[in-house]
């Protein structure tokens, strides 16, 4: 009983739900009228037929409906499969047709994989560093830090102290303000003595601290305001995650056990979660209260209270309504006030505010804001030539299919069709550049961790995580369909005789210009990042040049904190010195030298006077700052003396009434007379009078820029500053690393009840200085390396291509007479002029761009001639280098291959 | 006249269509039509339950379905058995006959 019936030729598409509809309702009625046909060939009237026929049907409307549902349903599950049998057909089409072009995935995966994962590498980090709010803060953005800026009186210059005393926070703390607040202080101290003693990390905090902040324990619990009444609190702590695992192996016993830091045994009482380490970067290790300073900080009994003593950051928690802020300010300044204006000089206005604690919230022309945007702008460039690179070889390609496209074309295939699968084919490389993408995240986070980062470990393992992932998921598929929409708007407006008579050989003019520019602009940025790199290097050069007035490259710094071990004052000077005179014979010492305070890490102040100057002129940066030094100090530091004499043994002796002035104190207090000789009283009126008997050069007294600082030295006897404080400081007649770990285990065993001894170089005081140019030289070097790469690869490729793609005409050259040379001079002034039109439009661009830049590099102007002239003569050599292999290969062209070839 | 036609037996209309498309394809008017007259007009189908059942096996796909031409120039929806549909009648026809006979047994049984 067949039927004549229509045949399908092609897969059912996929119908819209009014088709099945209209299809239901169509069968119903054909069905109805057959029914009422034959009612009436029984003989019953055309009306009656119907209804019966419906009758028969039986709740016509309610079958309807439940028909319709399960009419749709079907239609739905169907089509479901139908969809996927054909996304699995197109996969496995899709892999077969890259499989065979081997040479053309692996370049676009992998220029995918570098160009995205560098950007996710840049991102992941400075969403770490900037972005990402320290682990465990509660509400971060209501975090603020006080600050104070200090305006002298005819506003010729402020400065911004964030360090306040004890006295400042409890009467902050008492004084009803209207928000809360604690007070923290990060520093390094003694775990354990003698040769077992270690350093950790170590954060003492006011009871209110943990509260404030947010975190929760992990076991055990935090401090109560208990632990922290004075004069000496409670001796608990709360430690780290690290130290947790490191020391005590996770256990869950560890609440009571016993830890002896600095001159205390503390009991554990908590553990704080993991990564969480307050507010900063850096890992802690342990907490303890504020109460307990006394030994670890300003020597035992109570200095570590007194006003006079300002180390402690405080933190408050604000409220979003400005006038609450306002009105909070407005009592901290008058609570802050007296302590502020006490003191000799003019006091200077004072003008407290809340500085937000996250970065992401500070000013605009704060540094690391900065450096961060360069950073995120130079990873882009890096992307944009990468996506140059696969757009090219995506065309490229699309050129090369033209004459299959026509014929399919041809043969019927909707364009429809076509289209899906060429997006199925970007797709997968897509698919495929992005897990690269990770895995150059995975990499290059841990080299950019080991290298530029290695203070900051609060990190966990893995730069890779969901939010990293989610950015290189859509920046891979950002960068695959604006690219692959060019080729394949191409291919499809491809008119199929011209395809097909032109036997896919020949490109149109106009892709060709699309190709040339793309390499022009790959060019053009690549020339821009090498500019870049060569400031920066440049910058760092010049910085790394500066004098300092003291020669830190050669100099280690140990330093010990013997009070925390309860050893008395004098003590402590002899020890330092009997470890003065042991180091000295060591081999690989030239000098070394005690002082009271580590050049470039603390500093001293004390009421001067000066008689015959009643009113001292108000002294830039605070100030003057004084050092008590042994007579070793000036010649193991390098500082140069400039008049007079230096400290000698005879001084410190006999405790002589001398002293030693930099240059710019000499200027600012005796302007027009010579300094020697004259008389300058430390601590008051009643205190004899030193006479200054020498002139030093200025050495930095913090920072590595730094206006000028005015300081002064006494020797090591004198009798004010503090006899408790010392360093010591070597000097290295060879290279200083080598010294550091001798240097550290002789001295750790020189005392069995010794603390922790830090050998540290001088120079690592400054790393945080050199900080931006480092880290600015390197990550534009790591760039600029990566784009030259990709932008040479992107030349080669494309050159190669042309090769291929003029082998008829080039061997028709050579059979009529054209020698193997002027064929690599045809490719290679191809070549060479797209280089070099793009390294000319990349220096106009870096000539123009360069004030962006120009505040953050040091001593370089950004038109510096031999940086241009370097990243010229540079990119011109890697040109030459990647155009004469396919220069090369274009002139084994054989001419009966060529000719045959189709 | 169909009015006192015997109401189908639970289940039975699944493997009554199959049956029927087992002589080739047709649209539904023609396998209501063909039940009807096999079964010597004892079963009457009701319609509503037809057209749910064709869909149900649709779906499981034990029929297809075609949009063809009738003799008369017009459009119909035909349904023709699948393998497994096929596969699928030879199974339940099997138990079914087997159930039907031994209900028999037990009915026919003298006491």
């Amino acid at each position: 009983m067949l039927r004549p019936r229509v045949r399908r030729l092609f897969r059912l598409p996929p119908r819209r739900s009014e088709d099945i509809l209209t299809e239901l309702e169509d069968e119903l009625r054909f069905h109805l009228e057959n029914r009422t046909e034959e009612l009436r060939a029984q003989g019953m009237s055309p009306e009656d037929a119907w209804n019966e026929a419906v009758r028969r049907f039986g709740t016509l409307e309610r079958a309807r409906r439940r028909l319709a549902t399960t009419a749709q349903r079907r239609e739905g599950r169907m089509r479901l499969s139908l969809l996927f049998d054909a996304f699995t057909q197109d996969t496995r089409y899709v892999v077969r047709q890259l499989a065979r072009s081997p040479g053309f995935t692996a370049a676009v995966t992998a220029t995918l994989a570098l160009g995205v994962g560098a950007n996710a590498t840049m991102f992941g980090v400075l969403d770490r560093l900037l972005l990402r709010p320290p682990a465990h803060v509660v509400q971060p953005e209501r975090l603020a830090r006080l600050q104070v800026t200090h305006t002298t009186p005819r506003g010729t210059s402020s400065w911004v102290t964030t360090n306040f005393s004890y006295a400042d926070f409890r009467n902050l703390r008492d004084a009803t303000l209207g928000l809360p607040v604690a007070a923290y202080w990060t520093t390094n101290a003694t775990l354990d003595r003698g040769s077992a003693a270690q350093a950790v990390r170590t954060q003492l905090v006011s009871p209110s601290f943990f509260d404030l902040v947010g975190p929760k324990p992990q076991a055990g619990r935090f401090f109560v305001p208990d632990d922290g009444i004075e004069p000496v609190g409670q001796p608990v702590a709360v430690i780290g995650h690290g130290l947790w695992m490191r020391r005590f192996g996770g256990a869950r016993d560890v609440i009571g056990q016993q830890l002896r830091i600095g001159p205390t045994t503390f009991t554990v009482i908590g553990v704080a979660p993991r990564y969480f380490s307050g507010l900063g970067n850096v890992a802690i290790d342990v907490w303890i209260p504020l109460t307990s300073a006394a030994g670890i900080r300003f020597g035992d009994g109570a200095n570590w209270m007194s006003a006079r003593n300002t180390w402690l950051s405080i933190i408050a928690r604000v409220p979003g309504d400005s006038q609450a802020i306002h009105a909070a300010t407005t009592k901290v300044a008058g609570v802050l006030e007296p302590a502020i204006s006490n003191g000799e000089r003019s006091a200077p206005t004072a003008h407290p505010e809340f500085a937000p604690v996250l970065r992401r919230y500070a000013a605009r022309n704060n540094p690391d804001v900065k450096v961060a945007r360069l950073l995120m702008a130079v990873s882009v460039f890096v992307l944009l030539i990468a996506c140059g690179n696969v757009a090219n070889l995506l065309l490229a390609r699309a050129i090369k299919r033209r004459q299959e496209v026509a014929v399919r074309l041809a043969l019927g295939v909707s364009p429809a069709r076509l289209a899906t699968m060429m997006l199925a084919e970007s797709a997968m490389l897509a698919v495929l550049g992005g897990l690269g993408a990770v895995a150059v995240v995975h990499i290059g986070g841990r080299m950019v961790r080991a290298r530029l980062l290695s203070g900051v470990t609060a990190w966990s393992a893995s730069l890779v995580d969901a939010r990293v992932l989610a950015f290189t998921c859509v920046a891979t598929f950002v960068v695959i369909v604006l690219i692959a929409a060019a080729p394949l708007m191409q291919s499809l407006r491809t008119s199929v005789t011209a395809a097909l008579a032109a036997g896919g050989r020949t490109s149109s003019g106009r892709t060709a210009f699309t190709r040339s520019s793309l390499v022009v602009a790959q060019v053009t940025l690549c020339t821009v990042l090498l500019v870049g790199t060569g400031l920066f290097v440049r910058s760092l050069q010049n910085v790394n040049d500066l004098r300092l007035g003291m020669d830190t490259k050669q100099v280690l710094a140990a330093q010990m904190d013997l009070s925390s071990v309860g050893r008395a004052k004098h003590e402590i000077a002899a020890t330092f010195l009997t470890l003065a005179r042991r180091v000295r014979v060591m081999p690989g010492v030239r000098s070394a030298s005690v002082a009271m305070a580590l050049p470039l890490a603390s500093s001293w102040a004390d009421r001067l006077i000066i008689p015959g100057i009643p009113k001292l002129p108000s002294v830039p940066d605070g100030g003057p700052y004084f050092n008590l030094v042994d007579e070793h100090f000036f010649s193991t530091l390098g500082t140069r003396i400039l008049r007079g004499r230096g400290i000698t043994a005879a001084d410190v002796a006999t405790s002589a009434n001398v002293a030693v002035v930099n240059e710019s104190m000499a200027k600012l207090f005796w302007p027009n007379d010579d300094p020697i000789g004259r008389c300058i009283k430390v601590g008051g009126d009643t205190m004899p009078c030193a006479t200054i008997v020498g002139i030093v050069e200025n050495a930095r007294r913090q920072r590595l820029l730094e206006g000028t600082s005015v300081q002064y030295f006494l020797p090591l006897s004198a009798s004010v500053g503090s006899e408790a404080s010392r360093v010591l400081l070597i000097r290295a007649s060879g290279r200083p690393d080598a010294l550091v770990e001798r240097v550290q285990r002789d001295l750790q065993r020189a005392g069995a009840d010794f603390p922790y001894v830090d050998v540290r170089p001088m120079q690592t005081l400054l790393d945080g200085d050199f900080k931006p140019w480092t880290l600015g030289s390197t990550m534009f070097g790591v760039f600029g390396g990566l784009a030259l790469v990709l932008a040479s690869i992107g030349l080669y490729a494309m050159l190669a291509y042309d090769v291929a793609q003029r082998t008829r005409e080039l061997s028709v050259r050579m059979a009529l007479g054209a020698q193997s040379r002027d064929i690599m001079r045809l490719v290679m002034r191809r070549g060479i002029g797209l280089a070099a039109s793009g390294t000319v439009f990349g220096v106009l661009l870096a000539l123009g761009g360069g004030r962006w830049i120009k505040d953050l590099l040091y001593d370089v102007s950004t038109t510096d001639a031999a940086v241009f002239a370097a990243v010229v003569a540079t990119l011109l050599l890697t040109a030459f280098i990647a155009t004469t292999l396919p220069a090369r290969r274009a002139t084994r062209v054989d001419l009966r291959t060529a000719m045959t070839a189709e | 006249m169909a009015d006192d036609g015997l109401p189908l037996l639970r289940g039975s209309l699944d493997i009554l269509v199959l049956k029927t498309l087992s002589w080739g394809p047709m649209h539904g008017y023609e396998i209501t039509k063909w039940i009807e007259e096999r079964s010597g007009r004892v079963f009457s189908v009701d319609d509503g339950a037809l057209y749910h059942a064709i869909h149900r096996m649709e779906e499981r796909r034990w029929i297809s379905a075609e949009w063809g031409v009738t003799e008369n120039s017009r459009r119909a929806r035909y349904y023709k058995l699948s393998p497994a549909g096929r596969a699928h009648l030879r199974q339940e026809s099997e138990r079914w006959l087997r159930s039907a006979s031994a209900l028999t047994d037990v009915l026919t049984a003298k006491a």
